[in-house]
């Protein structure tokens, strides 16, 4: 009986709750910023074929990288000019050859080493992580190539775009937060022109970040190429910033 | 001119009874589904008129313009019989219940047994409606149903004793007036309105109880070969039972009618208030049977036999022995008669568990396959 009165006070807590129903046409769930809805291919009803005519512009328009038009596709579609397609995605993502995907993939297969590492085996391959490189290793891996983007990028230290020649790197530890971490981020953008992780138009800079250092006992730290700026005091941090934008003017 | 008056009031209370019958039904249903809903964090029906109220008046009237079908193998006249009577139960029933002060259909004085008498209409009603459909689900619903509801009627009319007894009378205004002053028997006759509600529970054939038509796991029961209203006639005196037996309930136990402002409004001899508090107080019992519905899953068919032989009707027992030796023997036996009852009704709560598992694993010892039951 003890155990039928949990019950009821289980119940009747859950009587004044706020109720989870969205009552659909006057409301609407509020989707994530990210959500781009389901994909589908258009079929034109009378005919009973595919509204799409592998034009590849869904594929050079996507935000996120996700969709790959498959032109050999069951829905009978004219003959595509398979050629021209391969021509625009090489000139859209320049040459890379996807050759040692099959290797890492196998790999994978072989140890169930998880799709983060292998992508951090492929960034060091290439230096970022090429859209073909994705693709591939989709196919390979039979992973969806949404999946494969999830996870790239939503890691820190995995780049979808090639870096620049240097890293200027701003550490986050708690002790360059407390420091004015966030201070000299801005300024460094300010003086880059670019958001933190992002590179710059000419290729020099990428700004990215760092999670401590051996110089974080004198905090702010700012990480350029091999060289550790600490103890960086506002003024010091305009100069380094003046140095890095003067650099860029030079070349 | 007394005759003619006398017919003309007996009409009344037939015509009242019956739209009592249909209007709590309708109202019940409403009920529960929103009650249910808002337990189970939903919003439950809201769309047919003002939050919803009118869903269920649509809803019969959907029933009302499906087909009148009977399958072709069934027991014609019973098929069609059961359906109507199983509505007598409820309308009669309120014959004897004093809605409020000075009114009351017919004050029988023997009014208890009426009751009692009357509500096993219901499972005559369901019986005939089973054994008319010519359907192996049907009767074997309907005759677990019946076996339930008659094994369920032993406590609770072992319950009604001891109310009778303490009364006094077996007239339903002898017992109301007998709890004026606020006395009600609830106060200290806490083990019997626990087993008088337990088995009314059953007796409705409502959750936890509810297995005749589990409707999550059986064919429909007694009602599979029951479409349109005939169905609806079933399910509408299935509804009605929550507020007719919680008025009885509430008649019994809580007082009545009673309640303060007795006689601000008095319409011919009626009085108002009291009727609106009666009304209070039978949707508070009515809330309550919503609430154990949703709070307590439905019990095995042989827990639910064994929790009535076993358990209820020798606890019924026990009290009405008990009690009819504390009202014969002991002066100011109300406070003697509190004082057992709470005692043994706290035992109840508390002790079933334990004593409930400690059975279990000595069963379990003796044989290991057993897990259950």
């Amino acid at each position: 009986m003890l155990g039928i009165l949990k019950a009821l006070r289980t119940t009747v807590r859950h009587l004044p709750q706020k109720s989870f129903t969205v009552q659909y046409p006057e409301e609407r769930v509020e989707l994530p910023e990210r959500s781009r809805g389901l994909f589908s291919v258009v079929v034109d009803v009378p005919t009973g074929e595919a509204r799409c005519r592998a034009c590849t512009l869904c594929e050079t328009n996507c935000p996120v990288q996700v969709i790959r038009v498959d032109h050999r596709s069951r829905y009978g579609l004219p003959a595509v000019d398979e050629g021209a397609i391969s021509a625009r995605r090489s000139q859209r993502h320049g040459d890379v050859d996807v050759g040692p995907i099959a290797g890492l993939v196998a790999g994978h297969r072989v140890s169930g080493e998880s799709l983060s590492s292998i992508l951090r085996r492929v960034q060091r391959l290439y230096g970022y992580l090429p859209p073909q490189a994705l693709d591939e290793l989709s196919r390979q891996a039979a992973i969806p190539l949404s999946e494969v983007y999830g996870v790239a990028s939503t890691s820190g230290d995995l780049r979808l775009s090639p870096p620049g020649a240097t890293l200027v790197a701003v550490c986050r530890c708690p002790a360059c937060q407390v420091g004015g971490a966030a201070r000299v981020e801005e300024a460094l953008e300010e003086a880059l022109g670019v958001c933190s992780g992002g590179t710059t138009d000419d290729g020099l800079y990428t700004l990215g970040s760092v999670a401590g250092t051996v110089a974080c006992t004198r905090p702010p730290v700012v990480v350029v190429g091999d060289d550790v700026h600490f103890d960086l005091s506002p003024p010091r941090v305009r100069r380094l910033a003046a140095r890095l934008g003067a650099r860029r003017g030079a070349e | 001119m007394d005759l003619f008056l006398d017919i003309l009031r007996g009409l009344a209370a037939v015509i009242l009874a019956y739209s009592f019958v249909f209007i709590s039904a309708l109202v019940n249903i409403v009920f529960e589904r929103r009650t249910l809903a808002f337990m189970q964090d939903r919003l439950g029906p809201n769309r047919t008129g003002p939050q919803g109220i009118l869903q269920s008046v649509a809803d019969s009237f959907k029933m009302l313009g499906k087909e009148d079908f009977a399958p072709a193998a069934v027991d014609k006249r019973l098929f069609t019989l059961a359906p109507i009577m199983v509505m007598i139960g409820a309308v009669a029933v309120q014959l004897v219940i004093p809605y409020t002060k000075g009114w009351t259909s017919q004050d029988l004085n023997v009014g208890i047994i009426y009751i009692v008498a009357v509500t096993s209409f219901t499972v005559l009603a369901i019986l005939i409606g089973g054994w008319a459909s010519h359907n192996k689900y049907s009767l074997v619903g309907a005759l677990r149903s019946a076996a339930q509801m008659v094994s369920y009627e032993v406590p609770m009319i072992l319950a009604l004793l001891v109310v009778a007894m303490a009364a006094g009378s077996l007239s339903l205004n002898d017992v109301v007036s007998f709890q004026s002053g606020y006395q009600w028997f609830v106060f200290y006759m806490p083990l019997t309105f626990f087993i008088f509600w337990i088995a009314s529970i059953a007796e409705l054939n409502r959750g936890p109880f509810d297995l005749p038509e589990s409707e999550s796991e059986l064919v429909a029961g007694y009602g599979t070969e029951y479409s349109g209203m005939r169905f609806g006639m079933f399910f509408l005196n299935e509804y009605a039972g929550l507020t007719i037996m919680s008025m009885v309930t509430v008649t019994l136990f809580f007082g009545g009618w009673e309640g303060p402002g007795q006689d601000l409004l008095v319409v011919y001899g009626v009085s108002v208030i009291p009727f609106v508090w009666f009304m209070l107080k039978t949707y508070a019992l009515v809330f309550a049977l919503v609430w154990v519905r949703l709070s307590v899953p439905r019990l095995q068919v042989d827990q639910l036999m064994a929790f009535a032989w076993k358990f209820l009707i020798p606890l019924a027992l026990v009290n009405i022995l008990a009690s009819a030796a504390i009202i014969l023997w002991a002066p100011q036996w109300k406070w003697v008669m509190a004082g057992f009852s709470w005692v043994l009704f706290l035992a109840v709560v508390v002790l079933f568990d334990p004593l409930q598992r400690r059975m279990l694993r000595r069963r379990r010892a003796k044989s290991p396959m057993l897990t259950r039951g």
